[in-house]
């Protein structure tokens, strides 16, 4: 470069007015989000006294089993700017606690740009709900994180669910397979299990970001992720877009090294998709392994007429093989 | 057995506004070769043009002075009835068809009468909504300065195309015209606003220390908005010859490396009318 460093400093303006836009957005996310949170308590704790009040913000702490792990620092950056610039829109919600003291319900992002902006006081709203609520709200305005990866939302989402059901993990699983077998064989679910299947159908209409369909067939496969994989998405340590290249690596050595690779050089995605490419399996498959691998991706190659041609060529030569 | 998919339907035009906020940045340079380019792929493509001076009509080898009738002041005036007053340039038809609507300093006149009309910064959009064209691609050959014709083509826009200049003034420019479409984005309430399908660099010149920084500069100075930086459309004096005769380059150095530096903006163009 030339004999001093250019000035590169030309697009401050627009910047500016692009990440206002986004918070803005994210403010009118948030107020849309509030408002599907209300009509949910206004249906389930229509008899509980509400109370709209400001109240000092050290006065308000966080259920340490709820905190979020990690949050991404530009987003939360971008609420607190707006914060100081428009305020602090809508209102906590926060369930009393003894000694003046109350326990944070939803708006841990909110809280936590409040505080960067040395707010001294937020508008809360206490809600005199149950553990059970309680639990069942956090979880529902944790998925609406912007920064959710597909793994963390699906787990959240069956945390949700294992909630609302009175059931473990594993139970919801293989409920959820259950009325997805049930649905496409079309037959009679017993009377419990109707039961159960309308509190599902609830929890996705709720969220409103993913068919329960979708969820059990795209969803639940990424909880198959090798381990350690899984721990370093909740981590942090990589991206959701490479962990599924990762994951794909089906000898452990290899995968690790990769996985290992990746986060210590932060390897990008093409240059993954490459090493990925470059590791080759250790044991030769045999021809029938092969076979079936190629019969398993078939069906969508012929979704291409070109392909599909080729294809049908190729089935005649077969049908002679074997009928020789 | 079905066929590929063709390249475009009719359901699907784009229409695509190129811009800029300092003058002599390449905006006729690009709507032309664009337009060449698509149509040596088999695409039809209207040329719209808004701007004031008589580029569009030089670089194409037009007449500069033609009658009212046949301009885009015409098309947007109340006298227009539907009858799209299109040309075809000599070298218009490759294979698809260009065809050219001229502006010229007529739209000096009509841009204040703008001021006057309901539905003014809607105007050219009511047109191609009751009169459509049947192109795949229009595109909007805009003037330098931000007004209210450059609110006519954001209106109308699917696409928006900024060419730049590696120098200060070029850049600082492109810095006010993205906040401009921001705002105006906003303040016209164009949902889904027109997509920003990226900034090039143009009359690159190796040359100048002073461009080739900017250049390596510049994805990075438009990262923090996600605005993509296409591959830079090198100076070529062979631009000016070719405008001379009023002819693409390709047509009058054919294999001149400045007919390349055109491709990546075509290919994403015909990719993205494919994707419907």
């Amino acid at each position: 470069m030339g004999k001093a460093t250019r000035n590169a400093d030309f697009f401050s303006l627009s910047q500016q007015t692009a990440e206002l836009e986004s918070a803005q957005e994210r403010i009118a996310e948030l107020e849309a989000f509030n408002q599907q949170l209300q009509t949910l308590v206004g249906t389930q704790v229509s008899s509980h006294a509400k109370n709209a009040i400001t109240v000092p913000i050290t006065s308000i702490v966080r259920d340490p089993e709820q905190a979020r792990r990690w949050f991404d620092p530009e987003e939360q950056a971008k609420l607190t700017a707006a914060m100081r610039e428009f305020g602090f829109r809508g209102r906590l919600w926060v369930r009393a606690l003894p000694d003046s003291k109350y326990q944070l319900v939803a708006g841990e992002r909110r809280l936590r740009s409040a505080l960067a902006a040395e707010f001294t006081e937020v508008p809360v709203e206490i809600l005199d709900i149950d553990d059970d609520l309680a639990i069942v709200l956090s979880l529902l305005e944790n998925l609406q994180r912007v920064d959710l990866n597909p793994i963390e939302e699906t787990q959240g989402i069956l945390r949700l669910l294992s909630r609302r059901l009175q059931c473990s993990v594993a139970e919801v699983t293989s409920l959820l397979y259950r009325m997805k077998n049930q649905q496409q064989r079309q037959e009679e679910p017993t009377l419990e299990e109707s039961q159960a299947f309308a509190t599902i159908n609830q929890v996705f209409e709720t969220i409103g970001r993913i068919s329960w369909m979708s969820f059990i067939t795209m969803r639940l496969p990424l909880l198959n992720f090798p381990q350690e994989i899984l721990d370093a998405l909740q981590q942090g340590q990589i991206e959701y877009t490479k962990a599924t290249i990762i994951a794909r690596v089906k000898d452990e050595q290899p995968r690790l090294q990769l996985l290992q690779d990746t986060i210590a050089n932060n390897l990008s995605l093409s240059e993954v998709k490459l090493r990925a490419k470059e590791i080759k399996p250790s044991r030769i498959p045999s021809l029938q392994e092969e076979f079936k691998q190629v019969i398993k991706a078939l069906p969508k190659a012929l979704k291409d007429p070109r392909k599909a041609k080729a294809a049908q060529a190729l089935l005649e030569k077969l049908k002679q093989l074997v009928d020789e | 057995m079905a066929k590929p998919a063709p390249i475009a339907t009719k359901t699907k035009q784009i229409v695509l506004w190129i811009g800029a906020n300092s003058g002599g940045v390449s905006k006729t340079t690009l709507a032309i070769h664009i337009a060449y380019e698509m149509a040596c792929h088999g695409l039809d493509v209207a040329i719209l043009d808004l701007d004031t001076n008589v580029s569009m009509a030089q670089f194409s080898g037009l007449s500069k002075n033609p009658p009212w009738e046949e301009t885009i002041s015409y098309v947007l005036s109340d006298e227009f009835s539907g009858n799209w007053p299109l040309v075809t340039p000599s070298w218009g038809n490759p294979n698809g068809k260009v065809e050219i609507c001229r502006g010229g300093p007529v739209m000096v006149q009509t841009g204040l009468e703008l001021a006057l009309k309901k539905r003014r910064e809607y105007i050219l959009q009511d047109r191609l909504t009751d009169f459509p064209l049947p192109h795949q691609l229009v595109i909007l050959d805009c003037p330098a300065t931000l007004g209210s014709l450059n609110d006519v083509a954001l209106a109308v826009s699917t696409h928006l195309l900024i060419p730049v200049e590696l120098t200060p003034k070029s850049l600082s420019g492109c810095d006010a015209l993205l906040t401009w479409y921001r705002l105006s984005c906003k303040e016209m309430r164009l949902n889904p606003p027109p997509q920003i399908l990226g900034v090039v660099p143009a009359r690159y010149n190796q040359e100048e220390s002073i461009q080739r920084d900017y250049l390596k500069l510049l994805p990075q100075m438009l990262g923090g908005q996600n605005i993509h930086c296409y591959p830079f459309i090198r100076y070529s004096r062979e631009f000016i010859n070719a405008s001379e005769r009023g002819i693409p380059l390709p047509l009058h150095r054919k294999s001149h490396k400045a007919c390349q530096d055109f491709l990546p903006i075509c290919n994403d163009l015909i990719a993205s009318l494919r994707d419907n």
